[in-house]
């Protein structure tokens, strides 16, 4: 019993002086914001922080529901500044609710600048074009926001406003 | 072999205990751990190790080493690394059982009851969190300190040898710097001796005046608040408290939402249980066997101190009163072997219930907590990274929901690697859930004018956090940011931070560390109040070399003045607030002012000072 005592009095002195070493753990942060991207998937990870406002969750690894306004970041392609740009918006408009939203007019609006709206005819997946003049395209990186004339309000069977299931939305040089 | 297996049945309850508890032992820093964590870091002399371990600290607890010395000694050693910590837990939990097996083979001389003490003990919902949350730790303590007493005692009632009561005695002070509750041991004491060792009494009687003292000094010492969680109540409620405990410790108090039945089924289940119990205990009093009512008895003294803090239920507090229910158990089984095939299958049924009820949340609890700690370590050692790399600059948070905020930030994990500046970028508030109780969420806010300020000069970085890792997305909020935060008022200003030298007006001396003197005047800008239960918060310092007298601050915003604090050597660290009249209700931005009548020099400084400080803002 003496030895155990004596043995743990030993061990508890040397262990007093000891001091951690601690090191922060380099793998916590990431640094490195990327280059912004011209074009974005809405599902891949990689492009989720130029999404700025008005999407929900990933569903099916490749696409999100809007909601009524949504925002983006984009850098502008190369050139853009001297020839603008079109700004292509791939969604689809699933028929379990094309009788409500069909005939929905999209606003974008780039850099403060808003562009002439696209209207949606038929259901199932498309794409709008809009042609983004080169004043709006000026600097490194864009907020691109869509407005929808219409969207399902919270309540019909799910408790999130929808608007599109949008897919990819980005910037084509001219 | 009979060595072998009673070796296997000592080591029985350890190898359940690692099971059962895998998950717990390896579960993060969370909550007020960060708290206790950096009490070291004030700590330069033996005075100040004296002073940390014995100072009164929340709520008035004086825990020198369940919750100072634990803290303060790991950290030191093993820094933010929680294994040796949880090792240290674990092996008083392991303590625990031994003592308990022994306790109870002492009681009943039977090895069945023995070894299933310790076992019925450990499933119990109540050793979830103190075996899996540092900071309850205190709650496994104690369960040391009285198994230990209540083993010694029984060896001096053995034995009459009064060195087993000297150190039974020794043992039980010790135990006080454990937990409070420890104050009932001499009760505990005494009850057994009433129970079974009525000769053994009036040595133990001996024991109340220590726990007479302890009461003295917490009563003068200890917060007694009258309203919010800890207000204490002294009415009837203390019977359905108490009947509420009975119930979490036979069955939880908790009904898993996947579970397929209702959420009052614990308590249904509760009452036939207990009834039963109850029942046994009196059936064994007759037949002149005392351990199962001293199972009630131990169970309802050690949750006595607690049953007036009525708002403030917490399954661990039955850590130690839990003890009765596993002793009273256990002895059940070893009855219901010596009787007939109803008592048998009772008394199966009744741990089948229990069990049922119990384990599964435990694990559950258990896992959750260990999750909860994947997350808070990303996040700390995200801010730790961050710090690092950008030293000087004021780190905002976007992306943290509820749980993480309220249990990864509010308890400033920063603090420990100097991070002092770490707020949730603003707008993130809308994200967190608000609990008064807990704390402000403001006041981890990031004032809009100061981050946009902080930003465009480079001084703050802004990370997303990820769940797994905090990802800089600095440029991103920046796009974002409206360009209207430029120009706004803050709601709080603390004056010893450079994001607010702008909202600061005249008599401000330049920054020292992390904090500014005021010379005899001083201006603040805040942003006007809202609501008219708003105060004007006003917190700082003044050394109390220069409080010879009492030193008077006036304090007015724009012009209308709101009153005097005084500081004298009492209050030289101060924190106040004042009403604001209602003609400044809805004004965009308020200027304070700030005066004291008098002045002083500190030695090789020509300055004039005023006071030090600190926070002031609308609360």
């Amino acid at each position: 019993m003496r030895r155990i005592a004596l043995l743990l009095c030993a061990c508890a002195l040397l262990t007093a002086g000891c001091k951690r070493r601690h090191h922060p753990n380099p793998a916590a942060t990431i640094e490195e914001e990327g280059e912004l991207a011209s074009a974005i998937s809405v599902a891949d990870p990689k492009d989720a922080s130029q999404l700025l406002s008005g999407f929900h969750t990933v569903e099916s690894d490749s696409w999100r529901w809007s909601m009524k306004k949504f925002a983006v970041s984009l850098a502008p392609p190369l050139g853009a500044p001297q020839k603008g740009a079109t700004l292509v918006l791939n969604f689809a408009l699933p028929d379990a609710v094309a009788a409500k939203l069909l005939g929905l007019s999209i606003t974008p609006t780039v850099a403060g600048q808003r562009i002439a709206p696209c209207q949606v005819t038929k259901p199932g997946e498309q794409a709008c074009q809009f042609d983004v003049p080169p004043n709006a395209l000026k600097t490194g990186a864009v907020v691109v926001e869509f407005e929808l004339s219409k969207a399902i309000e919270p309540g019909d069977g799910d408790s999130r406003q929808l608007g599109l299931v949008v897919a990819r939305i980005g910037f084509t040089a001219k | 072999m009979t060595r072998l297996r009673n070796a296997a049945l000592w080591a029985l309850p350890t190898v359940a205990f690692v099971w059962i508890y895998w998950f717990a032992m390896r579960a993060w820093f969370q909550q007020d751990d960060f708290a206790w964590l950096s009490q070291g870091l004030d700590i330069a002399t033996w005075r100040d190790l004296v002073t940390a371990l014995f100072t009164p600290r929340a709520q008035g607890t004086i825990r020198p080493w369940s919750e100072r010395l634990f803290f303060i000694a790991f950290y030191h050693w093993f820094g933010l690394d929680p294994r040796p910590f949880h090792l240290w837990v674990a092996l008083t939990q392991v303590v625990n059982l031994l003592l308990l097996q022994s306790v109870v083979w002492r009681l009943t001389k039977s090895r069945l009851a023995a070894v299933a003490a310790p076992l019925l003990w450990m499933v119990n919902v109540a050793l979830a969190t103190p075996l899996s949350w540092l900071s309850a730790y205190n709650e496994v303590m104690c369960a040391f300190f009285l198994l230990l007493a209540f083993r010694l005692l029984l060896q001096w009632i053995e034995t009459g040898r009064m060195r087993w009561f000297w150190l039974q005695t020794f043992v039980f002070v010790l135990g006080f710097g454990a937990l409070e509750i420890n104050i009932v041991f001499p009760a505990l004491a005494a009850a057994w001796c009433l129970l079974a060792a009525r000769r053994r009494l009036i040595p133990v009687l001996w024991l109340f005046p220590v726990s007479a003292l302890y009461a003295a000094i917490h009563f003068v010492v200890a917060a007694k608040p009258t309203e919010g969680p800890y207000a204490r109540h002294w009415d009837t409620s203390v019977i359905f408290t108490y009947l509420h405990y009975c119930g979490t410790a036979l069955t939880g108090g908790l009904i898993m939402p996947h579970w397929p039945i209702p959420p009052w089924t614990w308590q249904a289940a509760a009452w036939p249980m207990g009834l039963t119990l109850l029942g046994y205990a009196i059936w064994a009093w007759r037949q002149g066997e005392r351990v199962p009512a001293f199972g009630i008895v131990w169970f309802s003294i050690a949750i006595g101190p607690i049953l007036p803090l009525r708002d403030h239920l917490m399954d661990y507090y039955l850590t130690v009163p839990t003890i009765g229910l596993a002793i009273l158990l256990a002895v059940s089984i070893r009855d219901s072997f010596r009787n007939t095939w109803w008592s048998r299958l009772a008394v199966l049924g009744l741990l089948g219930a229990y069990v049922t009820f119990s384990l599964p949340l435990n694990r559950t609890e258990t896992k959750w907590r260990w999750a909860r700690g994947h997350r808070i370590r990303a996040l700390v050692e995200g801010i730790e990274r961050a710090h690092e790399l950008h030293p000087k600059k004021m780190i905002l948070l976007t992306g943290l929901d509820s749980e993480l905020f309220w249990s990864g930030l509010v308890d400033a994990p920063g603090r420990l690697f100097g991070a002092l500046e770490v707020y949730l970028a603003p707008g993130e508030e809308a994200n967190i859930d608000l609990h008064p109780e807990l704390g402000d969420v403001g006041q981890w806010l990031g004032a809009k004018g100061a981050v946009a300020r902080a930003l465009s000069k480079d001084q703050a970085i802004v990370y997303r956090f990820d769940q797994s890792v905090l990802r800089n997305v600095t440029r991103q909020f920046e796009r974002k940011m409206p360009p209207e935060w430029r120009n706004a008022r803050p709601r709080m200003v603390n004056a010893g931070q450079p994001a607010y030298a702008d909202d600061l007006g005249e008599g401000w001396h330049a920054l020292d560390g992390d904090w500014r003197w005021m010379s005899k005047r001083a201006e603040v800008k805040l942003a006007g109040p809202v609501a008219p239960s708003e105060r004007l918060l006003v917190s700082g310092f003044c050394p109390e070399s220069i409080l010879a007298k009492p030193l008077h601050l006036s304090v007015q915003a724009d012009g209308i003045p709101l009153g005097v604090l005084e500081i004298t050597r009492l209050n030289s660290s101060f924190e106040t607030t004042f009403s604001l009249p209602k003609e400044l209700l809805g004004r965009p931005g308020i200027l304070v002012e700030l005066s004291v009548d008098r002045t002083v020099s500190l030695p090789g400084d020509a300055r004039e000072m005023g006071l030090v400080f600190g926070r002031i803002g609308l609360r």
